[in-house]
């Protein structure tokens, strides 16, 4: 190349593998165009078959199965057990939660012969050494209604 | 022209296909991959390129007119394959063409398959600052030796305006490349 325009520089600065042109068939573009996935030239030549037979690697393998195995029990444990909690309580029981939220917000109205109707007396742990004149009178100012107290005379 | 004719007839029937493919894929192989490398840099990313250029002109063969010459197709295929391939890639980072190409010239120091100097690689970095067009002009005619008028029916540009493209592009690579020796 000896004309006006050149450069005069040698442009040759790429390389290729060995043998790579040798690698480019019709068969490995075809095999391209099926799977669309490609390797690299010779890439199944340099597969080494002993890692794979290799009983460390096999090791690895079966532990990490094991492992997701073991894990996937205690999941379908917990949920079992989740379902039975839920599945077999009795709908009958009352906790005390419920049975004090009862007593707060729906026996407000009742009198107090319902309330003898609805509980024991021998029940209810009520030490009455602790109960003064005092409170007792406060109690029966507060409680009931002068109305009553005259309807009642 | 007759040969080439009865060759792309061969190509186009079901029995003689991949015969007359292998033929073809072991002509123009080497001289497209080198085509497609001076354009994206890298061998592995030249890898794919050629084997798409390939895989199209396998698919397309049916549908070749035989307006332009057979391997100004293929030419022409592996040049939008090559400049598709790097706007995607720039696509991918968020970056410009321009800046894809000055970071691939940036890694080919330590590119394994990049066998230049000091002088080729600022040689490279001079070729990236030139448009687009003007790039693969200097490369097709410059380093590939390519004659104009094939130039012109790959590119779809007139020869008067690729010849002209060519001188401004070679001034400019003299300059800079004197410059650098000088230094």
């Amino acid at each position: 190349m000896m004309s006006k325009n050149n450069i005069n520089l040698n442009t040759n600065r790429f390389k290729i593998p060995k043998g790579y042109f040798d690698a480019i068939t019709i068969d490995n573009i075809k095999k391209t165009e099926k799977t669309g996935f490609k390797v690299p030239p010779n890439y199944f030549k340099t597969i080494d078959i002993d890692l794979i037979t290799n009983t460390n690697y096999l090791n690895k393998i079966f532990a990490l199965k094991f492992k997701k195995l073991a894990l996937s029990g205690v999941a379908a444990i917990l949920i079992i057990g989740f379902f039975i909690n839920g599945f077999f309580s009795d709908p009958n029981s009352l906790k005390e939660a419920e049975i004090l939220d009862y007593m707060n917000y729906e026996l407000i109205g009742y009198s107090s012969s319902d309330y003898v109707d609805l509980f024991d007396v021998n029940e209810f742990e009520i030490n009455f050494e602790q109960i003064n004149e005092l409170d007792l009178e406060y109690y029966i100012e507060t409680s009931f209604s002068s109305d009553l107290i005259i309807n009642n005379d | 022209m007759e040969n080439e004719s009865k060759f792309i007839a061969k190509l186009k029937e079901k029995e003689t296909q991949n015969k007359y493919f292998e033929i073809l894929l072991n002509k123009y192989k080497e001289p497209i991959y080198w085509h497609i490398r001076k354009i994206v840099l890298d061998h592995d990313d030249a890898h794919d390129v050629l084997q798409n250029t390939f895989i199209k002109v396998f698919k397309a063969i049916n549908n070749f007119k035989e307006q332009s010459k057979l391997y100004t197709w293929i030419y022409r295929i592996a040049t939008n394959e090559s400049l598709n391939f790097i706007k995607s890639k720039a696509k991918k980072h968020f970056k410009t063409s321009k800046e894809i190409m000055i970071a691939q010239t940036n890694k080919l120091k330590e590119d394994p398959y990049f066998d230049g100097d000091e002088l080729q690689l600022k040689f490279q970095e001079v070729i990236n600052t030139l448009p687009q067009k003007q790039k693969l002009v200097f490369q097709m005619k410059y380093e590939q030796e390519m004659k104009f008028k094939d130039i012109s029916e790959i590119l779809g540009t007139s020869e008067g305006a690729l010849k002209a493209s060519y001188h401004i592009a070679v001034k400019k690579i003299k300059k800079e490349i004197i410059k650098i020796q000088t230094f």
